[in-house]
């Protein structure tokens, strides 16, 4: 708050009390400076610390498809953690580039002021058809995000699964070039007891929903990117 | 600014005077009360956030609603609203989307809104395919144009009013960024139903649902 201090007055005797007494005012106020002290827009990016406290960014840009299937990654159900493929250049039998954005620098979701890791993520899918090369709307893909803790665990967040049928409208729109976007801020009540994070990635699986599994279900997936922030901030909500 | 030099010096052998000492003193009271500046701390003197609050540069409202859509193999997605999902009226009418709906005070500043979330027609498969559906923005129940997805017009958008026909569940995002006074605000997601090319009468069958769904405000100074 502003100094309450007041000045001394003409006639007033000068001792020890009326010196120390306003000059103690101004000292308190400046060892307790607050907002109002401090002009509008003063402090900038030279005065305070980055509130992005980690942060990182993967893009996959193959120059063919990325094939996932049926067999060997059918969707595993609601909120199920195993079952899925993490999305790479290799498609289902893994090995490719993945889909991971690893933080510069791991982050307690739980500490003071930490607010959560804000991802972006973005897929591109291509195709979804049978083995027989039949597109169909029961044919799905379904992806999702998974956190990793620092102990090597990853959690899935179930929120983020997202789900998209093949183009039945014929041969013709067989390429989809669909985008697939997720948006999520993970925060540490989607954790358990470790609540320090260092890599998210996107997961895919998929569904052939007739159930008939006469014929192996494909997907094409092409261009990703995924993109992860931890901010410090005060949630309201 | 950053300092004052005492006004009026004192001297030994000066008669001590209450002028000078309220000159002297005044300047850095002034300082205090509301006129400290980038000149008085130093580069990077807040090097931790320790001395920082916590919602001193960001802001976050983050509200989300999990929704199982109890589909997979040999599950198609749902036909009728599951549990916690939204069912966009018929009404034609811009709708609240529930959960992704938010009232706070912000301060004179900038947000950045992001809703993400899952749509999913009442009859995959195209076997109705009357209806399309579009989503956007409001702030304060005023809807942010630039964030309607789909077109309005059907000169410029063949497959009539809306964002798609009734064949595909899509996971959609729609986000802006917006400068807003100081005061108490309302961000929501809005849907409303719209006609196809026909222009065909909906039924009670036609409608689309929301499942899994996330709004977050970053309030950012």
């Amino acid at each position: 708050m502003p100094s309450n201090w007041v000045p001394t007055q003409e006639g007033d005797s000068l001792n020890a009390a009326s010196l120390n007494t306003p000059m103690g005012g101004v000292r308190d106020e400046i060892n307790a400076l607050d907002e109002p002290s401090i002009k509008r827009y003063s402090l900038n990016s030279n005065h305070l610390p980055s509130q992005v406290l980690a942060y990182g960014h993967k893009m996959l840009n193959p120059g063919a498809v990325h094939i996932y299937t049926s067999l060997l990654h059918p969707y595993p159900g609601w909120n199920t953690l195993a079952g899925w493929s993490t999305v790479n250049t290799a498609g289902s039998v893994g090995g490719g580039t993945e889909l991971e954005a690893v933080l510069n620098t791991s982050v307690d979701l739980a500490a003071s002021g930490t607010r959560g890791l804000l991802v972006y993520c973005n897929i591109q899918l291509q195709r979804i058809y049978d083995s027989l090369g039949v597109v169909s709307a029961a044919y799905y893909v379904i992806v999702a995000l998974h956190v990793r803790l620092t102990t090597a665990a990853y959690i899935h967040i179930a929120r983020t699964e997202r789900y998209s049928p093949s183009d039945s409208n014929g041969a013709a729109q067989l390429t989809m070039w669909k985008d697939l976007p997720i948006r999520t801020l993970i925060k540490s009540t989607d954790l358990g007891a470790t609540t320090t994070v260092d890599r998210v990635k996107a997961v895919v699986s998929v569904a052939d929903s007739t159930g008939a599994a006469l014929n192996t279900t494909n997907v094409e997936l092409r261009r990703g990117n995924i993109s992860a922030i931890a901010l410090r901030g005060a949630v309201l909500t | 600014m950053s300092w004052r030099f005492p006004i009026l010096r004192e001297e030994a052998g000066h008669i001590c005077d209450v002028n000078m000492l309220n000159e002297n003193i005044r300047p850095f009271n002034d300082e205090i009360s509301g006129f400290l500046n980038e000149h008085n701390f130093a580069v990077n003197a807040h090097t931790s956030n320790t001395n920082l609050e916590h919602g001193a540069v960001i802001r976050i409202v983050s509200v989300s609603q999990a929704v199982d859509p109890a589909m997979g193999q040999s599950n198609p997605p749902p036909t009728a609203t599951p549990a916690d999902g939204f069912k966009v009226p018929t009404s034609g009418e811009w709708e609240t989307v529930s959960i992704t709906d938010a009232t706070y005070e912000t301060d004179d500043t900038i947000c950045h809104i992001i809703t993400s979330f899952q749509v999913q027609p009442s009859l995959p498969g195209g076997a109705s395919e009357k209806y399309g559906i579009q989503f956007a923005i409001a702030i304060d129940g005023i809807i942010l144009n630039e964030t309607i997805t789909g077109s309005v017009d059907k000169e410029i958008d063949v497959a009539g009013e809306g964002y798609s026909d009734s064949t595909f569940a899509d996971p959609m995002v729609v986000e802006a960024i917006e400068p807003v006074a100081a005061g108490q605000h309302r961000f929501a997601l809005k849907a409303r139903m719209v006609p196809n090319q026909a222009y065909n009468q909906f039924t009670n069958l036609d409608y689309y649902m929301i499942l899994n769904r996330e709004m977050i405000v970053l309030e950012l100074w």
